[in-house]
């Protein structure tokens, strides 16, 4: 499950610039190159994650990261416990409070 | 979305020089540095700029340019407003110079909090009016009444 966050994480970031692009320049040829950059990444995820990603981004940010130990999709603190347990892989890294994909 | 919380006359340059993209940016950089607290790294935060920059141009067709990032090196989201008006080359492949540029830094742990401040500013700079009086403005105090009382 871990390693399709870096993936997620990306598209996140490729998904904030089309919108940037989007604002800034409506519908030039710039922007029809991310949205195909956007696809392109789709592609490489599972559906089940992606599903998941997309129902987390209808609020906001789907993928957080996590600063002092503070989710930073939802400001809860994790359990130290859960981290650790996250880092060496045998939880998944999703905030126990929000279910955001965390950057661990 | 109200621009007020994020003009101050200290964050505004009025008389950008021409140069490269990261000269520019540096002018634009430095009432941020000067603040002390709002960028932990400046050559990474310029490097940040660069590499968004080349992504995808932030130069709007009339020219107005919004240079951004979500960076590491951004501790809290800021806005400078830098003003040229005999306009210079932002972007060297845009035919359009920039007469107005605005820097925003963004946090990377809070990589959309820029979204309505950017929307904002694309509407502000499509006001013709409104650009005319930024660009006529005397003092850094001046420009941020402009802008400050904007309700885009
Ligand atoms: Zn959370």
């Amino acid at each position: 499950m871990s390693e399709v966050i870096p993936l997620l994480e990306k598209l996140q970031n490729l998904e904030i610039t089309l919108n940037e692009a989007e604002i800034l320049h409506g519908d030039r040829p710039e922007v029809d190159d991310l949205k195909k950059k956007c696809q392109d990444i789709r592609r490489q995820i599972d559906t089940d994650a992606l599903a998941r990603y997309d129902r987390l981004s209808r609020h906001g940010l789907s993928v957080v990261k996590i600063i002092n130990d503070m989710c930073m999709g939802c400001h809860m603190i994790i359990p130290k416990g859960d981290l650790n347990r996250m880092t060496s892989g045998k939880e998944d890294a999703i905030c126990p409070n929000c279910g955001r994909y965390l950057i661990l | 979305m109200k621009l007020k919380p994020f003009v101050s006359a200290d964050k505004v340059v009025l008389n950008l020089e021409s140069g490269s993209q990261g000269d520019i940016l540096k002018q634009l950089m430095l009432p941020l540095v000067k603040v002390g607290n709002m960028i932990a790294n400046e050559e990474e935060f310029l490097s940040d700029l660069i590499t968004r920059e080349n992504e995808v141009t932030t130069v709007m067709e009339n020219g107005i340019a919004f240079p951004h990032a979500r960076s590491e090196a951004v501790n809290r989201l800021c806005l400078v407003v830098g003003l040229a008006p005999d306009g210079i080359q932002f972007s060297p492949e845009k035919g359009n110079t920039s007469k107005v540029i605005f820097l925003i830094g963004v946090p990377s742990f809070a990589p959309t909090a820029h979204i309505p401040i950017l929307q904002s500013l694309a509407t502000f700079a499509k006001d013709e009016v409104r650009l005319e009086k930024l660009l006529a403005a005397k003092t850094p105090a001046q420009a941020v009444k402009v802008l400050a009382t904007y309700k885009g």
